[in-house]
């Protein structure tokens, strides 16, 4: 069976447009026939293979997309060096189709970004939801897709369109941007940041007695041909990724990170005569950079994970004796609730027992040390941290201790346990507050009200539990 | 009235300076040096032609002969063998060429094999995802808990075996459309490149390596 025709159009497009280019320019020979032929071949594969991922790494064997682009970039330049030949040496005339090409590539830029913008200002989330949800029942049951018969298991295609529409207008009736993106493209795109240095260009090109070879000399010695590389651009999206990472970051290293590679941006363009770093240097310096943090991220993510098991084993097994544990999740949602509280009274403290003891055996770990230990205290910090103060400290004194395999809750345990979720003592009454440093920076970048705009803000805590208070906290040290 | 030769001897001369004082580029530096030679010796404009030959494609060569030393380098200093390869083998090509697209296209077909190798490599990596899994049996498998219990925590045990199977099945099915001859080599994971994404001992490694390839038939 083919690829969904969604599927192709995305992948096969440009090399489409640019089969069509040539064919338009009239080129031919032996490269735009090799060029077709592959096209036609991509094409043939697109129509042979029913799983895109079969259909890349095939693509990737052969070379295909390579292969293109090498016939497609041979064509473009004979076809230069043709009307090259034809106009012969004429130092006005090179120097003005270099100029031209500049004014080409401005318009480009800035075309590229109205396209954009136009493009993000037509987006059509209704037609966007139908279109996904067409291609994914006419791919029920390939490789990848729903099971087959999903979508008429809910009521068929139209039913599930008409809740979607349904869902999909209340969303946009309480967040009207919430599909669009024009602001942040208009925002982060800045076209000048690239054409003004090709405007400088231009203008040593323009000055009076300007000849070809001079122009190449000054632009190299002013360093216009490095700032037409566009490394303001790129400073700027270092400074955007910096702020974004600082204001929910996952750990201390992931701003460490980020943080050097701007500094290492900094350090180059200021070794440099004309303040422009060397992209190759540049690049380098990120990739030893991310290269250096990676494990760190990993192990701090591994240690977080693991205790935060150890907490939930905790909270899950002292709330299966609350008398209305089979009424509530995970448990409400079993055949058997009664049996599903039971299978965790009975088995959670073994397995408890397992994770605290992998978790020593990893990292040298205790119960305890979580507490002290700096992922703990990152989480509460950043207000990421999911229990209150109290009930961490009830769940370190009340439940740790008897957390015993084949024993139970000591039943007078039960009504402070119980108390606890009934009277929404569980859980940390900052959690809406988490997200607010991101609020503010997306607001600093994008406008007052943009995130609103867009993204649900959080519903107001309904936990009654006292904010953390971490210098108040006994088991920190 | 501008002399032309003399603002081309002039630019020429800048261009081979860009190079001058930076090691990374001391085969760039030495073609432009050479490239500007041959425009310094001409006495009329109309010479360079004749004296240019193939001075210019020997220019792209020489920046990708530098380009693919700081890539060389840099994997090696990152301990990234799979990944050196790929400026190891252009530069082993790279001075074979005297057209400069045929050399783009060697460096991008190079570039693609290198990624095909890299993705063949690093799919062994399944072995760091399936580490949770190796733990979740060992702990469904040895927590205590009363005799009722023991054979469904067995069966979940049995699960999470039957799962890294699946997934390292999968995985070579997958492979197998780059290279019909990949196999999922475990023991690969304790070379640099991936043991530095493991945050366990080396005993530890050793130990889930050893179950891991108890439980896939490895």
């Amino acid at each position: 069976m083919p690829l969904d025709p969604m599927m192709t159009d995305a992948l096969l497009g440009a090399f489409k447009n640019m089969v069509q280019e040539c064919r338009d320019k009239n080129m031919s020979g032996e490269y735009f026939d090799r060029m077709c032929e592959l096209y036609n071949h991509l094409e043939e594969l697109t129509r042979t293979h029913d799983d895109v991922m079969a259909f890349n790494m095939q693509v990737m064997k052969e070379d295909i997309y390579v292969k293109i682009s090498d016939c497609y970039s041979r064509l473009l330049s004979a076809q230069a060096q043709e009307q090259q030949k034809e106009v012969g040496y004429d130092d006005a005339a090179l120097l003005k189709q270099n100029l031209n090409a500049l004014r080409d590539a401005i318009k480009r830029i800035e075309d590229e970004k109205a396209r954009a913008l136009q493009e993000a200002r037509n987006y059509d989330p209704q037609k966007a939801m139908n279109d996904t949800l067409d291609f994914a029942y006419r791919n029920e049951g390939k490789k990848g897709g729903l099971k087959k018969g999903a979508i008429d298991n809910y009521g068929g295609l139209d039913q599930v369109k008409n809740a979607g529409e349904k869902d999909l207008n209340a969303e946009l009736k309480a967040r009207p941007n919430a599909y669009s993106n024009d602001v942040e493209i208009d925002t982060l795109i800045r076209t000048e940041l690239y054409t003004k240095p090709i405007e400088d260009l231009i203008k040593l090109g323009e000055e009076p007695g300007m000849t070809y070879p001079k122009y190449l000399r000054i632009q190299i010695e002013k360093g216009l041909d490095k700032a037409m590389e566009g490394s303001v651009a790129v400073r700027e999206g270092m400074v955007f990724l910096l702020g974004m990472t600082e204001a929910l970051p996952a750990s201390p290293h992931h701003i460490e990170c980020e943080k050097q590679k701007l500094e290492l941006f900094d350090r180059l363009a200021s070794e440099s005569k004309i303040h422009v770093p060397n992209s190759d240097e540049l690049g380098f310096g990120i990739r030893r950079i991310d290269h250096h943090f990676e494990p760190l991220k990993t192990e701090w993510y591994e240690i977080k994970s693991r205790w935060e098991d150890l907490i939930y084993d905790l909270y899950i097994w002292s709330l299966s004796y609350c008398p209305f544990a089979p009424q509530i999740q995970p448990w409400c949602l079993y055949d058997n609730p009664q049996e599903a509280v039971i299978r965790t009274q009975k088995t959670q403290p073994g397995i408890f027992k397992q994770h605290e003891k992998l978790f020593q055996k990893y990292f040298g770990l205790g119960f305890f040390d979580i507490f002290k230990h700096p992922t703990y205290e990152w989480e509460v910090r950043y207000k990421y941290i999911g229990e209150s103060q109290e009930f961490t400290e009830f769940l370190i004194e009340k439940i740790y201790p008897v957390c015993i395999p084949l024993q139970d809750l000591p039943s007078e345990l039960i009504p402070p346990r119980s108390a606890m979720f009934k009277d929404n003592k569980e859980m940390n009454p900052d959690l809406d507050k988490t997200i607010l440093p991101m609020v503010e920076y997306y607001n600093s970048v994008f406008g007052e009200g943009r995130w609103q705009s867009k993204y649900q803000m959080p519903e107001k805590s309904k936990s009654t539990a006292a904010v953390w208070n971490w210098g108040e906290f006994k088991y920190k040290n | 009235m501008s002399d032309l030769l003399q603002d081309y001897k002039e630019y020429y001369a800048v261009r081979a300076g860009r190079y001058a004082e930076n090691p990374n580029y001391r085969n760039s530096f030495e073609a432009e040096k050479n490239l500007s030679e041959a425009m310094q010796s001409c006495s009329e404009l109309g010479e360079f032609k004749d004296r240019l030959g193939n001075l210019n494609q020997l220019c792209a060569i020489a920046l990708t002969k530098d380009k693919n030393l700081m890539e060389k380098a840099v994997c090696e200093e990152l301990k990234e063998p799979i990944r050196a390869a790929i400026p190891e083998r252009i530069l082993e090509k790279a001075d074979q060429y005297t057209e400069v697209f045929d050399l783009i296209n060697m460096v991008n077909e190079e570039n693609t094999r290198g990624m095909r190798e890299i993705s063949l490599d690093e799919a062994n990596r399944i072995f760091n995802y399936c580490w949770m899994m190796l733990d979740r049996i060992e702990t469904y498998s040895q927590a205590v808990v009363p005799a009722a219990y023991q054979a469904d925590m067995q069966n979940s045990a049995k699960y999470y075996a039957d799962r890294i199977r699946e997934i390292i099945k999968e995985t070579e099915e997958q492979m197998r459309l780059l290279d019909p001859a990949w196999k999922h080599n475990p023991d690969i994971i304790k070379e640099y490149r991936h043991r530095r994404l493991l945050p366990y001992r080396d005993e530890h490694i050793d130990e889930q390596l050893s179950k891991y390839k108890t439980i896939a038939n490895i």
